[in-house]
């Protein structure tokens, strides 16, 4: 948990000290930087038997109550200094006949915490899912991310697309 | 960037402090019970255990509404097995609930929260099932009339669900 949380904070800093890495701004921007593979990013596709409206009412549903959340992470600075990192997530939903985009914004204030690069006043995009109807009892999951980790919210985007289990992945892990 | 990551991360990787909720005032109220808590928790790992010095546990932060939507932190109740408190019936109380860790070995911790706004009505009574395992957590509100009647799943409510009244 601890070791997870860290390694994400430690590549926002990473992140944030080096222009090359430059996070994802908007939905958009996080695709054209998986497509074109730039660092931390990652794509899963996933096809589900079960019609477009259904597998969307579900994630949807879950994406909204699950990830809007706030977690602390404690950081020894060195000697006996000690911060905190506020994680802050907003989880957004955009609903159509042809594509549910879901999006996930993630933004780290603390003292001393600075995240450059311009990110939007509700944080920078890391995760974007779509979800799309293929034929009419099938629907299409792609999920693409830019942030290493999170790897409960990926099954969890699984288990609510499949309707297997409704729990909330810990983002706090 | 070759020398940056080293630094930050030798300076991330010496967490340390303990977070979340330790020393929250316990939430006190002399109303009778309404809120009924069950908790199952599972560490996510075994850093967290009291065996090698750390601690995982759950809260439940209590924040009162006012009519224009303003929060009034009440206290925190410590999530151990079933535990039944007294939240204001006809007004809305926002319940958060957060998960903590935190670690001896690495001295690091975190936490996260989940959240949800809540209008009991008069007479009857909630039941709340926190169950935590393998880093996933349910947390289920239900509605109960203890006058016989069948309990019904309550959807959560973000925060700004609120609407503020004219006064």
């Amino acid at each position: 948990m601890v070791a997870a949380r860290l390694l994400v904070l430690s590549t926002a800093l990473l992140f944030s000290g080096c222009g090359s890495l430059q996070q994802s701004r908007t939905a958009d921007e996080l695709r054209n930087n998986v497509k074109s593979g730039a660092a931390f990013t990652s794509r899963e596709v996933f096809e589900v038997k079960k019609p477009y409206r259904q597998v969307s009412d579900t994630v949807r549903k879950k994406w909204m109550e699950c990830l809007d959340s706030t977690g602390t992470s404690a950081i020894h600075r060195g000697g006996n200094s000690f911060g905190s990192a506020t994680n802050t997530y907003k989880p957004k939903a955009a609903v159509s006949e042809r594509r549910t985009e879901l999006t996930l914004q993630h933004r780290v204030t603390g003292t001393g915490i600075t995240q450059v690069g311009g990110p939007p006043p509700e944080g920078f995009f890391i995760i974007v899912t779509d979800v799309y109807p293929t034929d009419k009892n099938t629907s299409r999951v792609d999920v693409q991310k830019h942030m290493p980790g999170y790897d409960g919210v990926l099954k969890a985007i699984h288990n609510w697309a499949q309707g297997t289990n409704m729990s909330c992945p810990d983002l706090a892990q | 960037m070759g020398k940056i990551l080293p630094t930050r991360l030798g300076l991330l990787l010496f967490a340390g402090a303990l977070a979340g909720c330790a020393g929250a005032p316990p939430y006190q109220s002399e109303l009778p019970p309404n809120l009924n808590i069950k908790t199952k928790l599972g560490s996510p790992s075994v850093l967290l255990t009291a065996t090698l010095g750390g601690r995982f546990d759950a809260d439940m932060h209590v924040i009162s509404v006012d009519s224009r939507c303003q929060k009034n932190y009440r206290g925190s109740v410590r999530l151990d097995g079933a535990v039944s408190v007294g939240i204001p019936a006809n007004q809305p109380s926002y319940l958060v609930f957060e998960f903590s860790g935190s670690s001896a070995p690495t001295r690091g911790s975190a936490s996260g929260t989940y959240s949800t706004l809540l209008t009991p009505r008069n007479g009857y009574q909630y039941d709340v099932d926190v169950v935590y395992a393998d880093k996933m957590y349910s947390i289920t509100v239900y509605e109960r009339n203890p006058r016989g009647g069948a309990r019904h799943e309550v959807e959560r409510r973000p925060f700004s669900a609120c609407e503020a009244k004219a006064t």
